[in-house]
């Protein structure tokens, strides 16, 4: 399993948001955090490996192009959890997360389908939220219950952007613990779009750096995170510091005035 | 999510698998459906009972159930003259109340009716244009032209909308905004066209927009039944789509649903159902709006359940409003689209303010 961006540019309207992002191969098990600022094109990124953004370049998961697979086979290989978080609607958690793989996935027998819903609720610790509507859920709730349906599809490709915004500290921790796990048990590969650069570095192999020029960096976080990097591309004073488990941490101190825009 | 919260699963799913509990949940809610549908049956036996010859509940019953037990004029009463116009009330409300809940989904707006869209008040041009103009292409009479025109305009207006919206990359709320500009623009044509009617078909555009079921009969009947019936099964093959839709566009659209094009096929088929649907009987308000509603708060947005439950609910609705036509004003028949927004709009207010209680 590798995953291949080829000059991947991306638009909205007449704006280049993306421009010409090449990265080699992204090698399986992985969990690369997409990080940057504001407005430089974390999502659309993984909009447009998702297909649900019209871009140029070559993406390609395994060899195969991205472009190329009909539209239900891209969206069984590839998992994508959008930000905006799953509906208030009226929906009971089960009911959603089973209408969404029932609505592609006819081929799928209703046994296979209830046994991998029961695994994924244990898995995520939210079995007690499974008959509970979504207009009842706090945001976290839901936040969860929209990463059960992503996951629960078993995807090889999972792209979330920014899976953890709504949740307190525990749920962080599980959230990305169950996502690194699970990478790393069947070689899947995980983009994680996030502003959380602390716990982007704690739980990912590596930091892909975006900023208003395109791609800034790739690699481990400990090669990545420099203040010089987080001076130019976030427009802060910061100081990287190294935890008692040798992890980098960064402890911004100041924003540099002038230094940032959020154009 | 809060630690705070239970860690272990409640009493109704903890011992049991998840997928046992939602069994039973499910089981519950198609129970309210049966229900509904039984309310339906006994609306329509009281329907066919009120009316001048006074005729008990147990007398239809019975007649519909052994008609050669009936005397002749009986038969013909409630056979001939009853059973078209309540079977005409049942089919009507079922289809707009389909027509409704697909919209609400398509356009994910609680607001969204038939007539959302302008598709209502197109279906009323297209009627008003043969009235008026008195068109008969290739000899083709009224009682095919009207609905014909109908479903045209009706179709043609849903398109537009579509068409405008995608040209511009709009989000669901410019299409609501383009169809309410439509909706207006639509009414001032129907106007002008009222404004050069001569007094005879003057006469029958206001008939039409009042909407009335003194024009139900049998072949009308059978063709409305017959678009009903051909639009709920495509309605509900969509209806896994639908419910993930409930769940977020954009969720849905990351689990492969083509949402535009789910949204292109709604609309048609929420054209065909309203224009069949008004094209014999005028101008029906609410029910398109209120039956989903219903459905809703009964039977949640499954959309396997809430489909079927707001066509029941919105022929259960109609058959009410049938009855209330009748027995409103002693001697009188009113018409049955008077009824309906009379009756609608407290019903409407009352489920909104049930609706902000438990919420």
């Amino acid at each position: 399993m590798s995953l291949e961006i080829d000059n991947l540019s991306v638009g909205y309207r007449k704006r280049p948001v993306l421009r010409d992002i090449s990265l080699s191969a992204i090698a399986e098990g992985s969990v690369v955090a997409v990080i940057g600022p504001n407005a430089v094109g974390k999502s659309t990124l993984l909009k447009a490996l998702a297909g649900t953004l019209r871009h140029e370049g070559r993406l390609r998961l395994n060899g195969a192009s991205l472009a190329e697979l009909a539209h239900r086979i891209r969206a069984q290989r590839v998992g994508y959890l959008p930000q905006a978080l799953p509906q208030a609607s009226t929906l009971v958690a089960y009911e959603a997360i089973y209408s969404a793989c029932r609505a592609i996935r006819g081929d799928l027998s209703a046994e296979h389908l209830r046994a991998a819903i029961e695994s994924i609720f244990a898995t995520l610790g939210i079995r007690n939220l499974a008959l509970r509507r979504l207009s009842e859920m706090s945001g976290g709730q839901r936040q969860m219950i929209g990463l059960a349906q992503v996951l629960v599809r078993d995807p090889e490709l999972l792209l979330l952007d920014e899976p953890t915004s709504a949740l307190d500290m525990h749920w962080q921790l599980n959230v990305l613990n169950t996502v690194r796990e699970r990478t790393r048990a069947d070689g899947s590969i995980a983009l994680v779009a996030s502003h959380d650069i602390n716990l982007a570095s704690r739980f990912c192999d590596q930091l892909l750096v975006l900023s208003r020029g395109g791609l800034e960096a790739m690699g481990p976080p400990a090669e990545v995170l420099s203040s010089q990097m987080l001076r130019t591309v976030y427009g802060v004073e910061a100081r990287i510091e190294s935890c008692s488990l040798g992890q980098p941490l960064v402890l911004a101190d100041q924003a540099v005035k002038g230094g940032h825009s959020l154009d | 999510m809060r630690r705070s919260e239970p860690a272990t699963a409640p009493a109704s799913t903890g011992s049991e698998s998840l997928a046992a509990a939602y069994r039973r949940f499910v089981m519950r809610r198609v129970l309210l459906l049966v229900s509904l549908a039984a309310a339906v049956v006994v609306s329509v036996v009281v329907d066919l009972a009120i009316g001048p010859a006074a005729l008990s509940v147990l007398d239809v019953a019975g007649g519909l159930i052994h008609p050669a037990s009936l005397d002749a004029t009986t038969r013909v009463i409630i056979w001939e003259v009853r059973l078209p116009y309540a079977l005409m009330a049942l089919v009507v409300g079922a289809s707009l109340g389909l027509a409704g809940a697909e919209m609400q989904t398509a356009l994910n707006n609680p607001l969204a009716s038939p007539f959302t869209l302008g598709i209502g008040a197109a279906a009323t041009l297209g009627a008003s244009i043969v009235i008026v103009f008195n068109i008969a292409p290739f000899g083709l009479p009224p009682s095919v032209m009207l609905p014909l025109s109908a479903f045209v305009f009706a179709a043609a207006a849903a398109l537009v909308v579509l068409s405008l919206s995608r040209a511009l990359g709009a989000s669901v709320h410019t299409v609501v905004l383009f169809g309410i500009a439509l909706l207006f623009g639509l009414n001032a044509v129907v106007g002008l066209l009222q404004f050069v009617a001569d007094a005879d078909a003057l006469q029958q555009l206001v008939f039409w927009t009042m909407g009335s079921l003194a024009r139900a009969s049998m072949d009308k009947l059978l063709l409305v039944a017959a678009v009903l019936a051909l639009c709920l099964p495509f309605s509900m093959r969509h209806a896994w789509a639908m419910t993930a839709l409930r769940g977020g566009e954009e969720q849905a659209r990351s689990v492969g649903i083509r949402v535009e094009r789910l949204r292109l096929i709604v609309l048609l088929r929420v054209s065909l159902l309203t224009a069949a649907a008004l094209a014999f009987v005028g101008e029906i308000g609410f029910i398109g709006l209120v039956g989903p509603h219903i459905a809703r708060l009964v039977l949640g947005e499954d959309h396997r359940l809430f489909l079927p439950g707001s066509a029941l609910a919105g022929a259960l609705l109609m058959s009410c409003a049938s009855i209330a036509s009748k027995s409103l004003v002693p001697g009188v028949v009113l018409p049955v689209g008077i009824v309906t927004a009379l009756v609608g709009i407290p019903l409407f207010i009352s489920l909104i303010l049930m609706r902000g209680r438990s919420e």
